[in-house]
């Protein structure tokens, strides 16, 4: 139920409340119990009042302005026996400082509030530096819907700081910390992960992770040598880029090598054992670099294909997938980032033939390979709500994945001119938000 | 252990049993891969409740066929037909509350209990049992158009419109694929007809609205409400689905289509991409209200079909829910296979997590 909150000024301490809700399941203390939101709390009394609406709520106004609560929107309550709990109160931190929550900014994330009517509450757009942690509060924007008028439904002010709070900026290790710290591990998708430390962890469940093709860490022609001992051919990446910038394809025929780039073009003097090893050294000076297994993925006219998987967590707080986006390369190129998309079971039934049921398991194989995924990034310990997994399948329709991608571009369904899921893709995060906080999703 | 034992009631006699049957099954165990242990399909008569034993068949993903045999009763069981309190209290003594859907409820429970809730109100046409002849009089003082349905009927079948007009009070109904109308002026021509029509408790009065309709055809929307392995309620699919021209029902079984459901609200609110998404949420919004508003009423229900309508202005109507056998063949209908699949291997899932493997424990306190 979504609870409209007033103010009483007459009156110190109190939150008042409908004798409808205590004649129900609910049980209050009504000597006294702990009042909060987001991440500010203050005892206060209870009184039971019988003329008060089932989703009415009268608060004392120093709890108001302890608590720095907007009135103007609806919230959830949350009922213990010693605690009530307003909210949710969500915190998007999407940028550095105040000033950086241009109208721009704030425009985009308005995609984020599609869904507000099924969850009411502050959810509001914070930055980095205005967080003050001695206090529990944060200087930044709440989403009023009311505001029909204005131009944007978002109203600046002093908050308490969010329980739950989702991000996609880089933040300081130390805010990243301190905000898992006091939010309980509310804070999610805010940890990066590189390449290697991606395989890394999947590696210590290397019995669960067929999917996830052999790896090593590139410091010399040696561990080429030693890849393609077992694989016929191996990519070469680096352990921090994305869109296959800096990817190299080698294989070796006999003792002469053959390198390529991402187009499929032959680099020059990169035959002999000796060219190669000048080669990485190249390479190796600017960035750390990893050797990877080639695989063969599926294509149709000379254009490889992969696949792009949403993994989202929803208010369930189970990851589901979202959609999966097939990109198929140019011609002839070794990556297939970015000539053009198209939907999955299309691809399958067009190119491959697959019946619609032969797609459903694929789907579910594919999805099923990505939880185990998730799984295995959350034993860290780690919230994660948001991934966007590199997938491909190979000629025997293997699946593998290659990389799990924390800052995935939730436009990708828009390059399919499928809004309807961009939008989903946005609402799950904010539905997953929710569900953190401990609040329902309707 | 490595999965769940998870029965499916599916007939009340062995011997009904058919291939259908077990086909039927297969498409619930499509996703087998994902739920694994035992799929155990029978009927109630093959159960032994000395000996806790049932026969039946198992499922075996190999070779995609099911096999007779003896087997212990399953942890949860997902049941397509009714069962007496009996059985029921059985059931719920021996494996405990993880039968589902354990409760058909008519149209009449559904308004009395989703009328105390506030947040279900608004999206309620008004509802009163027919008793005698003053109820559809009273209700037709506050409305001019009246729908009496069967309280237990399904697919539209003996739904009356009632259409006040002046002094003449006008009944509409379907048979043989023709309207038939029956204008009554006076008190005893009145009387007559509702008399022939209504039997008194087992038919409802409600609220005429205003649906809006395409190319002719009232329009609906079916909502497949399921529950997943962390016991929450999540929409499958949802389909619009048109009546025939000029029927006063949106049933496809009455000649009507199915339909993508953003595509029609986009076309008949002539909306944006953005506006389709919001109105498609607010549907399945209310959808998960009165499914959340089942589960406090502490039934245990899995997979729901929930009809809703939309008005001129705008406004969601929750017209009926579909506990029985809530049939997704609509999707295969709107040419979405993907969500068919998706909808039949749904109980499943929901069946796994019955029987203890489910995915998470979540809080219940909000209220």
């Amino acid at each position: 139920m979504f609870y409209n909150i007033s103010s009483v000024n007459d009156s110190r301490g109190t939150i008042f409340i409908s004798s409808r809700l205590t004649s129900g399941s609910i049980f209050v203390n009504v000597n006294g119990v702990t009042l909060c939101a987001g991440l500010r709390s203050m005892s206060a009394r209870v009184s039971v009042q019988h003329d008060l609406m089932e989703n009415e709520i009268l608060l004392s106004k120093d709890i108001i302005d302890y608590l720095m609560l907007p009135l103007d929107i609806k919230y959830q309550v949350k009922f213990d026996s010693h605690s009530i709990k307003l909210g949710p109160v969500i915190g998007l931190l999407m940028s550095e400082s105040f000033d950086m929550l241009t109208r721009r900014r704030l425009k985009d994330l308005l995609t984020y509030c599609l869904i507000y009517p099924e969850v009411h509450g502050l959810i509001l757009a914070i930055s980095e530096k205005d967080i003050d942690f001695e206090k529990g509060l944060v200087k930044g924007y709440y989403y009023s819907p009311n505001l029909k008028e204005a131009a944007l439904p978002w109203k600046e002010g002093i908050f308490p700081l969010p329980d739950s709070i989702f991000t996609r900026i880089y933040i300081s290790d130390d805010t990243r910390l301190n905000l898992q710290k006091v939010s309980d591990n509310g804070l999610f998708n805010s940890k990066y992960f590189n390449k290697w430390e991606f395989w890394r962890m999947m590696t210590k469940f290397k019995a669960y992770c067929g999917f996830i093709p052999e790896t090593k860490r590139l410091y010399s022609i040696d561990d080429i040598d030693h890849m393609l001992s077992s694989f016929s051919s191996v990519y070469i990446k680096p352990t921090n880029g994305t869109l296959s910038r800096g990817l190299y394809m080698i294989k070796k025929d006999n003792e002469n090598y053959h390198v390529e780039d991402k187009h499929g073009d032959k680099i020059e003097h990169t035959d002999s054992r000796e060219e190669v090893q000048k080669f990485i050294d190249d390479i190796l000076s600017g960035r750390g670099y990893l050797v990877q297994q080639a695989l063969e993925p599926i294509g149709f006219e000379g254009r490889h294909v992969d696949f792009r998987v949403i993994m989202q967590k929803n208010h369930s707080r189970m990851w589901n997938c979202t959609t999966i986006i097939a990109f198929a390369g140019r011609p002839g190129e070794i990556c297939s980032n970015w000539g053009y998309t198209l939907k999955f079971e299309d691809i399958l039934e067009k190119y491959f033939h697959f019946s619609q049921q032969e797609i459903y398991l694929k789907k579910q194989e594919i999805i099923s390979a990505c939880r185990t995924v998730c799984g295995i990034l959350e034993m860290t310990g780690e919230n994660y709500g948001d991934f966007g997994f590199d997938v491909v399948l190979d000629k025997d329709f293997k699946v593998w994945i290659l990389e799990a991608n924390k800052r995935h571009f939730h436009t990708v369904p828009l390059w399919n001119n499928d809004e309807e899921t961009y939008y989903e893709v946005k609402a799950n995060t904010l539905r997953y938000a929710t569900a953190l906080d401990g609040f329902k999703v309707y | 252990m490595f999965g769940p034992c998870i029965g499916i009631l599916s007939d009340q006699r062995d011997s009904s049993i058919t291939k259908t049957t077990l086909k039927e099954a297969s498409m619930n165990a499509l996703d087998y891969a994902s739920i694994k242990g035992a799929m155990i399909l029978f009927a109630l008569d093959k159960v032994n409740k000395v000996d806790q034993l049932i026969e039946g068949y198992c499922y075996n993903p190999k070779n995609d066929s099911w096999e007779r045999g003896r087997f212990p009763y399953p942890l949860s069981i997902y049941r397509k037909i009714t069962i007496s309190d009996e059985w029921q209290n059985h059931f719920l003594s021996v494996i405990g509350d993880t039968v589902f859907n354990n409760y058909f409820f008519d149209k009449w429970d559904m308004y009395r209990w989703f009328s105390k809730e506030l947040n279900l109100l608004p999206h309620i046409p008004e509802t009163t049992l027919f008793e005698e002849k003053r109820n559809i009089t009273e209700m037709l003082e506050k409305y001019n158009v009246l729908y009496i349905k069967p309280s237990q009927g399904m697919k539209g079948t003996g739904i009356v419109k009632v259409i006040k007009e002046n002094q003449k009070i006008t009944f509409m109904h379907r048979a043989d694929d023709k309207n038939i109308e029956v204008t009554t002026e006076g008190e005893n021509d009145f009387k007559a007809i509702v008399g022939k029509l209504f039997e008194p408790g087992n038919y409802i009065i409600q609220q005429g609205l205003e649906l809006i309709s395409f190319k002719g055809g009232i329009v609906d929307f079916r909502c497949a409400m399921q529950k997943n392995e962390a016991f929450e309620w999540v929409c499958n699919g949802i389909f619009a689905r048109t009546g025939a021209k000029e029927s006063i029902v949106s049933n496809i079984s009455d000649g009507g289509t199915a339909l993508p459901s953003l595509e029609l609200m986009k076309e008949i609110f002539n909306l944006s991409e953005i506006e389709a998404f919001n109105m498609k949420n607010s549907i399945i919004s209310v959808c998960s209200k009165a499914c959340m508003a089942l589960d406090e009423y502490g039934l245990n229900l899995g997979t729901l079909g929930l009809d809703i309508g939309i008005d001129k202005n705008r406004n969601i109507w929750l017209i009926e829910i579909n506990n029985r056998r809530p049939h997704p063949r609509i999707a295969l209908r709107a040419n979405d296979i993907q969500s068919y699949y998706a909808i039949m291997s749904g109980p499943m899932h929901y069946a796994k997590a019955l029987a203890g493997f489910r995915y998470k424990e979540v809080d219940d306190h909000v209220l």
